[in-house]
């Protein structure tokens, strides 16, 4: 059977337990209802006649009173108006006779259907008080009658002795009716009594149908419980395992009711959480790992752009520096500049200076030429002279061969040439001064021409270095004046080192602006970069959370 | 600089006097000596190159200056060339190259016509031998007779003042020895000698 039914035959078990108790309760509360509303019917019931009978008497009493008082009234001789006493009096003690008598009758009836016994005494009781009241009535009737029949004879004395002895039989009538509200109270108290009774006997019997129904209520709810509660508490305590986290537990066990289904149902569940668990770990994995990877090139991105920042610092240095040397090339190159100047000065004094030499230099070497045309004409002379000895060198020369073909002729000639050979040492003699005299006229001649010579070449080495110090000197004013050409040049490229600077300034400055660019992007992206890192930073710490959610499940 | 023209050096010139007062005086020294029997002979002293080599006076027949020979083509190196005197056709030769005292490739200055020719008397044709000069006729002492193998036939020693300061070795040549290759007779012109 399945649980379903179990369940539904249980409930309707406990539902039939249930109607059966409350129609059982609602029984016993209709006997009450019925109890109560018999006993408060009748009392008040009784109750109303007997006021109805009090106020018949008291309308009977009225009466007479009014009769007395007419009576007396007419008696005083005043004229009376209003009803006829007597009809009024007659006319209430046949009420309160007939109220009386039905008071009477229904104690009876009341008695004898009396709901306990001492409801039927306590009725009994008011029957006798009734019956005693009735007895009263009527004498008290009489004595009315007696008292109306005085007045009516207009006897104020018997009226009064009438009165008189109506007085205690009223008295009594009225303690009989007092003791008929005593025993109506009784029986009240008694009816309550009674309620009570019932009431109490019925509680216990709800009370025990109650009992019974919460004994078979509570087998059916451990049968319920051995059923259903149990294996769900199972599979609560299974879910409780998967709700920690724990989807390793042993699957719940399966069956064909619906704990069975339920199982099945579950351990789909917990595979598919298992799964779930599986594949949002990877995934919450991957989503770490990416998010680290993001994270690890946010940093590099911010590395990088601190590097970009720290690279447009140094550039902005180095820009600065270079504007610094920029503005120190310039001033060096005023500097040189007007050293350039005073150099141009300076080699203007040189030129002047080169010029006078070059003038000396030139005076010099006109002396020296007039010097070296004096020995030019002295050579020339010395030429002559030279001519001349040559021809004494020949003449000694011939004299030579002369000699020694004299000395050969002589010796070849033998004996006969012996004279000619005293003639040819002779003249081997002659050719020997000649010789001599031409050797020194030579050596003299050759003195003087190397003097000449050496003043010639002095003279000539004079001009030649007059000359080499005039060319020195020109060389010396060409170069002064190509120094001072270049140094104009160099002013002048200096000038342009200096506007090139300037320019250079101008560049360098728009170079600054695009480095100011550069440094407010770089900053931009820093920043940009800082909130993608704090971005990644977030996401690495959800990943991180969602990792330790992930690890809630462990399968 | 001071020219001086017409005063010589008192230094050159006292040098001088005393060499030759020594000079003099050695030779008045030697006057009174007797004189050691020496081997004698006249020679005519040639400088060539810087030896000095003497010709037997009796073999030659005059000195003259050079000239510019003829060249023969087809001719020894040392035949410089011919030339004509005296309606005589010589053949000059070089003494220098024929004592082997120069290389006959060396620059001479033959060309240029310096030096002496100095002629050779007899023989079948004229000869005449080259030297850069014909210093002096000297009578040699000479030290050693015969001893060369070689055109020099001995080595003598001229007297002081003679050929130079001192006395000077001059080495006498045999003609005959030295000019035999050059003494057979011409190819192209046949001349008798007597």
């Amino acid at each position: 059977m399945s649980i379903a039914n179990r369940i539904l035959l249980g409930f309707s078990l406990l539902i039939l337990l249930m109607a059966g108790l409350g129609s059982y309760g609602l029984r016993q509360l209709g006997v009450v209802r019925n109890t109560m509303e018999t006993v408060v019917g009748r009392d008040v019931a009784m109750i109303r006649q007997l006021n109805e009978v009090r106020a018949d008497r008291v309308a009977m009493r009225d009466a007479r009173n009014t009769a007395l008082t007419q009576f007396l009234v007419r008696a005083l001789g005043r004229p009376v108006t209003g009803a006829d006493p007597l009809l009024a009096h007659s006319r209430a003690f046949e009420r309160t006779s007939a109220s009386l008598a039905e008071a009477s009758a229904n104690v009876t009836r009341f008695g004898d259907q009396a709901v306990n016994e001492a409801r039927s005494r306590a009725w009994q009781r008011v029957g006798q008080a009734l019956g005693q009241a009735t007895a009263l009535l009527q004498q008290l009737q009489a004595q009315t009658d007696a008292q109306f029949e005085a007045i009516r004879n207009n006897d104020i004395d018997g009226a009064f002795a009438a009165g008189r002895t109506l007085t205690p039989v009223a008295a009594e009538l009225d303690q009989a009716l007092n003791r008929a509200d005593s025993a109506l109270d009784e029986a009240l108290d008694a009816g309550q009594r009674g309620i009570a009774e019932i009431y109490g006997e019925s509680r216990v019997s709800v009370l025990a149908v109650l009992g019974v129904a919460v004994l078979l209520g509570f087998g059916l709810a451990l049968l319920v419980r051995l059923t259903v509660v149990s294996p769900l508490a199972t599979f609560m305590e299974f879910v409780g395992r998967v709700g920690r986290g724990d989807l390793s537990g042993s699957a719940a066990g399966e069956g064909r009711d619906e704990i069975g289904r339920l199982g099945s149902t579950l351990n789909g569940m917990v595979e598919g959480l298992r799964q779930l668990a599986t594949q949002s770990r990877e995934v919450t994995n991957n989503l770490n790992a990416a998010a680290a990877e993001i994270r690890a090139s946010t940093q590099e991105q911010a590395a990088s752009v601190e590097e970009q920042l720290a690279a447009v610092q140094e550039t902005a240095a180095t820009m600065d520096e270079i504007t610094h040397a920029g503005a120190q090339i310039g001033k060096r190159a005023q500097e040189v500049i007007a050293a350039a100047q005073a150099t141009a000065q300076t080699s203007t004094a040189g030129l002047r200076a080169v010029d006078d030499t070059g003038q000396a230099m030139d005076a010099i070497r006109e002396q020296a030429e007039a010097v070296a045309g004096n020995i030019v004409a002295l050579s020339e002379k010395t030429a002559a002279i030279s001519e001349i000895i040559a021809t004494v060198n020949d003449i000694s020369e011939r004299s030579h061969l002369l000699a020694l073909n004299a000395a050969i002729e002589a010796a070849a000639a033998g004996e006969n040439g012996r004279s000619f050979a005293v003639v040819a040492a002779e003249m081997k003699t002659l050719a020997d001064q000649a010789k001599d005299a031409t050797a020194q006229v030579r050596s003299i001649l050759g003195d003087i021409q190397r003097g000449i010579n050496s003043s010639v070449m002095l003279t000539e080495e004079a001009v030649k270095r007059v000359a080499a110090g005039k060319t020195r000197t020109d060389t010396t004013q060409g170069t002064i004046q190509e120094i001072t050409g270049r140094i104009q040049e160099s002013v002048q490229t200096f000038q342009q080192i200096v506007a090139s600077t300037n320019q250079q300034q101008l560049g360098i400055e728009q170079v600054m602006v695009a480095l100011q660019n550069i440094r407010t992007a770089s900053q931009q992206t820093a920043s940009g970069t800082r909130q993608l890192d704090s971005a990644a930073a977030n996401l690495s710490d959800l990943s991180q959370q969602l990792v330790t959610l992930a690890d809630r499940y462990r399968t | 600089m001071v020219l001086r023209l017409l005063a010589p050096e008192p230094s050159l010139d006292a040098a001088r006097a005393e060499r030759l007062l020594d000079e003099r005086t050695e030779q008045l020294a030697r006057r009174g000596a007797p004189v050691p029997a020496v081997a004698r002979a006249a020679v005519l002293a040639c400088a060539v190159g810087r030896e000095c080599y003497g010709l037997p006076l009796a073999a030659l027949g005059g000195v003259i200056p050079a000239g510019a020979p003829a060249p023969v083509p087809g001719a020894p190196p040392a035949l410089l060339g011919l030339f004509g005197r005296s309606a005589r056709l010589f053949a000059v030769l070089d003494l220098g190259l024929l004592v082997g005292a120069a290389e006959p490739g060396a620059p001479r200055p033959e060309t240029s016509g310096t030096g002496h020719w100095v002629l050779l008397r007899g023989g079948p044709r004229g000869l005449a031998l080259r030297v850069d000069r014909a210093l002096a006729a000297v009578e040699v002492s000479l030290l050693d007779r015969g001893a060369g193998t070689g055109a020099v036939a001995a080595h003598g020693l001229a007297p002081a003042g003679q050929l130079g300061a001192g006395e000077t070795a001059v080495a006498v040549l045999d003609l005959d020895r030295l000019l035999r290759p050059f003494r057979g007779p011409l190819p192209a012109a046949p001349l008798s000698g007597a």
